[in-house]
Parts: C-alpha cells; structure tokens; sequence
C-alpha cells in the first residue's frame, strides 16, 4: 500500500474517515454504518484530527490485500505512539515533520500521560542520598546519575512532582522545575517575598497543578512570629508557569510552629503543621492549600488510638489519589507494625479508612521503616521503601507481603516514584541539563562519602 | 465457515455478516463486547442481522472468537479471571503474523472492541521499542521531509536519547 500522504498529512476529520469506508464498500453499504464511530470514538479523533482534512484518507485495505505498519489509520499510530518511552519518541521525532508535530502537540503529550497514569506505566524510582538517582520501576538495576539544574548549594530538597515535573530547590532559594525524562527544566525567578531579617521565619512550600488553568502552580510562603509568641505576619505567593510571574495570596491563616513534609492529592498542596494553639504546645493539623481556588482549608484527621507500651510516628503522603496517613507503631527501636490509613472521601473526617498494616515478617524481613509510594491501580499493589535500599511489592488483594527487592545504589533518604512524561516546562529558557553531562560523570567517581541518612 | 454458540432460550442470537458474505451467529453477550455492535442493538426495535461491510470474514471470526472467550470469562467472577484472561490474551497475540494483526487491528478498531484494540496496539507498540529513527521511517513507509539540516538540529536537542 502506498501510504506515504498520510504520514505526511496528519489528520483526517471523522468525515472523511466515514465517507471513505462508505465509498470503499459500495455494494454493501448499511444505514447503520454511521454508528460504528461511537460518540467516544469520534471525541478521541477529533482532539487529534481537527485541524487540515487529509485529502487522501487512509483507505482500509481490502482484506486480500497484505496489511503493514504503513496501513494503519493515523489515529491509531497514534494510539501505539502513545504507549512508548519518552526516549524513543524523543528520538523518533526525528522521523518525519508530522511525527515531529505530533510528538510535540500538547494533545499528544496529556494522551501520552494518561496513559501511562492508567496503566502505571513508565515509572520511575527517584533516590536521593548527596545525588540525585533514577531508577526504572521495570528494572530496579537501572539506576541513571541525574544532574539536577539547580547549584549544590547547602543541598537539594525535591518539594514536590505533578505528571513527571519535579519542584527542585536548594537552600539558597534557587528553584527549577524540571522535568528529569526530557532532561529540560526551567529555572524559577526569586520570588519579591520581603524577608525579614532578625525573625525566626518557617518557609513552606508546595507544587501541584491547577486543572481549570491548566497551569503548573508553586507555592512559597514566609513566615515568622512578632514580638509576643501569638502574634504572627505571613506572606504567601504563588509561581505560574504558565505566566512565569508570581502573585500574592491570602496570607495563611495559622500561626505555624513546625512544619512536616507536605504532599499533592488531587488540585490541593497539603501541610502537616503544628499551628500555635491557646498558648498551649504546637497542635498539629492539616491544612490544604486548593492550586485551583488559592484558598486554605483545613482538612480533618482520624481520632487517634494509643496502643499500650508503643510509640509511634505519623506521616503523611498520597497514596492512590488519597490522603494517606502512614503510622509507624515501635516498641523501643523496633518497628512493631505500619498503619496505612486513607481518606477515601476527601475532606471527610468519616472516611478515614484503615486500608492495612504491614509488620516485619518472613518476607519483608525486619526494617527501619516502610513509606508507601505509589498505588499500581491495575495491578492492586502498593509499592513500598524498605529502609531506604529496598522496594517492597504489597498485594492488596492477597493482602501480603509478595516481595521485597534489593534496590541498586547506597541507602537514601528521599525516594519518590514519579511517572516520565513528556511535558514541557515552556519558556525559551527551556534547557538542556545534560549539558554538564561530563561533569557529572566525574562527580560520580568522586563521590566515596558516607550517604546521609535522614530518620523517618 | 459459520459458527454457532450454544444457547439457552433466553438468549438473543445476532446474525452478524462479514464483506465476503461470511455470517457468524453469535450471542448478544458476545457481541456487544464490541461498542460499536453494542450501539446498534442497543437501538429500539434493532434487527438480529448486522451487516459489516468492512470487515472480512476470517478477521471477523478472530474478533468474535476474542469476544467470546471475555464474555464467557467475565461471567464467572472468580479472582483468578484477570490471570486467565491475560494468559488467554498472550496466547491470542503471540503467534499472529504482522499481515493479520495489522488487520485485525484495523477490524477491531471499526468495531471499537477497545479492549481488543489495547492489546493489539500493545503489541505492535512492543514491536518498534527502542528502534533507529531510520527503522521506523522503514516500519512505517515514512519518507524524511525535513529539509538539510533540520533533522540533524533535532537530533542536537535530545542527543541522549540516540545513544
């Protein structure tokens, strides 16, 4: 079949699909031909193929006929594109000037990203020690030296990752985001928030993305008391990428004392906080900060239950589009059992669900600690750090333990699964952090130092 | 090379018929595995014949013969149905030679079976991983249209990904 027009040609509309199967079964040609394209069908092609009409669609190949790659309709190259690695697509964008154009379209691009999200496909482990290293899920031996694009400066920290971005910043206040699968990144400008010399100031951050908008939102606030203990000023902006501009926000409503690790869950950045209370030690709630409306809200937790002669240790992460609360139960330094617990209706304090726990045993052997970090919805396992050098595999259904891997490279303290995509950063500062690929090579060599552990 | 299924008397029975003029009796269940035979009788006062004008009889039969084993494989609700239906749906893709997979393909996304759909495109995506740009231009009969120059400034932006 000599296919070449369409590949040149990128879209077809619906019509000219339909019409050319009618003419291309004449004698046979049935009234209820029209509904083969179903509604979802005709939705789908055309997200992709509404701008030029193709003047020559691809025909179905009379059966007798032998079938290629090249025979395939557009939309559903499309549909196999959509399935392969962003280093292979980043490479067959070579190929052809509409292959080129597909690749890059925004359409392609959230395709690409939903399906990978729906099948948890092409996900990647993120381990932190003084370097940053990704490992593929598919291959735990796979771990690749990144080079993040922000300086050493007194460390990274990753804030937070929404669709395969990441919010790096450094304690200097140098902020990218980045994007580690398509090596581009763009650099954050600083923020006019006004410090305030002299006062003990929290800094609390957060990341996500803002659907109404489409637009990927970083959060900074500075924070710091007056005079008298109760009294306190906070300032809060929030970072566009879209714009690239920063903009104030209604100040945060709580005195915070400390702040934990703050997570994503669905459009709202969450904090883990002890707020001043009365004149009574830190309290600690959790406040949602909404990317969408920029409002606050503070977001309910379950009633506490102490077990006899145990301590025990809250975290808060995502787990499947949850909130989740991760408990770590000890009996002096041994860990006695793990608690998973998720807000299956969000912002209802009811629904907080006990989903498992897991404790040591056979085969998870004993451990330091154990952080849930994805949901693999299609194949109901919850994906676990062993103390900080092993993957865990829980099976939901089977309700076990089904195995725990030795993961490549030393012992670390940060380790987050994060989806590769294809997104951009936008800007034409967009750069190529490989740049100092050769650098990094070295700096790899010279690292002997003890990795640093951080106590969960 | 019709084929019947086993019926009780509850059961609808669609008459459905290929280009060639081949014609497959098949449960409603079955068939409605597929959106767009789903669509139709879904349709007040639809007939039991279909007529599917773009899709020869041999494809067809493979389709029908997928449907089937999901349909019968989804009524019995036992843990173990996914691990069956994907050792099922291995079996199903391995052995298909390029000529009838691109057709079937072709068969099933006109009857938007988009289970059947995922697994084919699966397959042929497993087919062109990690490939040279120069194997894909080939694959897909695609003939280079940039102009001197502009390919190799492509190249350039994302030279890890070549090596």
């Amino acid at each position: 079949m000599e296919l070449n027009n369409v590949q040149q040609c990128m879209v077809q509309t619906t019509e000219t699909i339909s019409l050319y199967r009618v003419h291309a079964s004449v004698t046979e040609f049935d009234k209820r031909e029209t509904f083969l394209l179903s509604v979802e069908k005709r939705k789908k092609r055309e997200t992709f193929l509404e701008e030029n009409p193709c003047p020559n669609p691809n025909p179905i190949p009379n059966s007798a006929e032998t079938a290629t790659m090249a025979s395939l309709p557009w939309d559903i190259i499309v549909n196999i594109l959509s399935r392969l690695s962003v280093k292979d697509l980043l490479r067959y964008r070579c190929v052809s000037k509409p292959l080129c154009s597909l690749i890059d379209g925004p359409d392609f691009i959230k395709m690409h990203l939903n399906h990978s999200m729906e099948t948890n496909s092409h996900l990647s482990l993120i381990r932190a020690d003084l370097e940053l290293r990704s490992v593929d899920l598919d291959n735990l031996d796979s771990a690749v030296l990144l080079n993040p694009p922000v300086n050493e400066g007194l460390g990274k920290d990753i804030v937070g990752h929404c669709h395969g971005l990441l919010l790096v910043t450094n304690r200097d206040g140098d902020t990218a985001i980045w994007n580690p699968a398509t090596r581009k990144h763009r650099k954050v400008p600083i923020s006019d928030l006004k410090e305030n010399p002299g006062k003990f100031e929290i800094g609390v951050v957060g990341f996500g993305y803002d659907p109404v908008n489409d637009d990927y939102k970083f959060l900074r606030m500075i924070h710091y008391y007056g005079r008298d203990i109760s009294s306190f000023h906070s300032e809060v902006k929030v970072y566009s990428l879209k714009t690239n501009t920063w903009k104030r926000v209604a100040d945060f409503p709580y005195n915070v004392m400390h702040c934990a690790n703050g997570v994503l869950v669905g459009n709202s950045w969450h904090w883990m906080l002890g707020i001043q209370y009365q004149y009574s030690s830190a309290f600690e709630i959790v406040v949602a900060f909404d990317l969408v409306a920029e409002s606050y809200r503070k977001i309910p937790l379950p009633d506490k239950k102490k077990n006899k002669g145990q301590s025990y240790l809250t975290t808060m992460r995502e787990l499947g589009e949850w909130l989740c609360l991760v408990t770590h139960h000890k009996v002096g330094e041994m860990v006695d059992h793990v608690d998973i617990f998720v807000m299956k209706e969000y912002g209802v304090k009811e629904s907080w669900t006990k989903l498992f726990s897991v404790a040591p045993s056979d085969v998870a052997g004993s451990f330091e600690f154990a952080m849930p970090l994805a949901y693999l919805r299609s194949v109901h396992q919850v994906l676990f750090d062993l103390s900080g050098d092993k993957l865990m595999v829980y099976d939901l259904k089977r309700k076990r333990v089904v195995s725990v891997k030795e993961i490549s490279g030393p012992q670390c303290d940060l380790s987050l699964v994060y989806v590769r995509s294809l997104l951009g950063v936008g800007g034409s500062d967009e750069n190529n952090s490989e740049k100092k690929a050769g650098e990094n090579a070295d700096k790899s060599k010279k690292q002997k130092q003890q990795p640093s552990r951080k106590k969960k | 090379m019709s084929s019947s299924s086993t019926t009780t008397t509850t059961t609808r029975l669609l008459m459905l018929k290929a280009s060639d003029g081949v014609t497959f009796e098949v449960e409603e269940a079955v068939a409605t595995k597929l959106g767009a035979i789903n669509n139709m009788v879904e349709e007040e006062g639809s007939e039991d014949l279909i007529c599917l004008p773009n899709v020869n009889g041999k494809f067809l039969g493979m389709v029908l013969e997928w449907c089937k084993k999901h349909a019968n494989n989804n009524t019995n609700s036992d843990k173990g149905n996914d691990e069956v239906n994907k050792w099922w749906d291995k079996e199903f893709v391995m052995d298909l030679d390029q000529n009838t997979l691109y057709h079937l393909l072709m068969a099933a996304d006109y009857l938007s079976g988009t289970e059947l759909v995922d697994l084919l495109t699966e397959k042929v995506a497993s087919m062109i991983r990690g490939k040279k740009v120069e194997e894909i231009r080939e694959t897909f009969k695609i003939k280079s249209d940039f102009l001197p120059g502009q390919e190799e400034e492509i190249r350039k932006k994302n030279s890890w990904a070549f090596e």
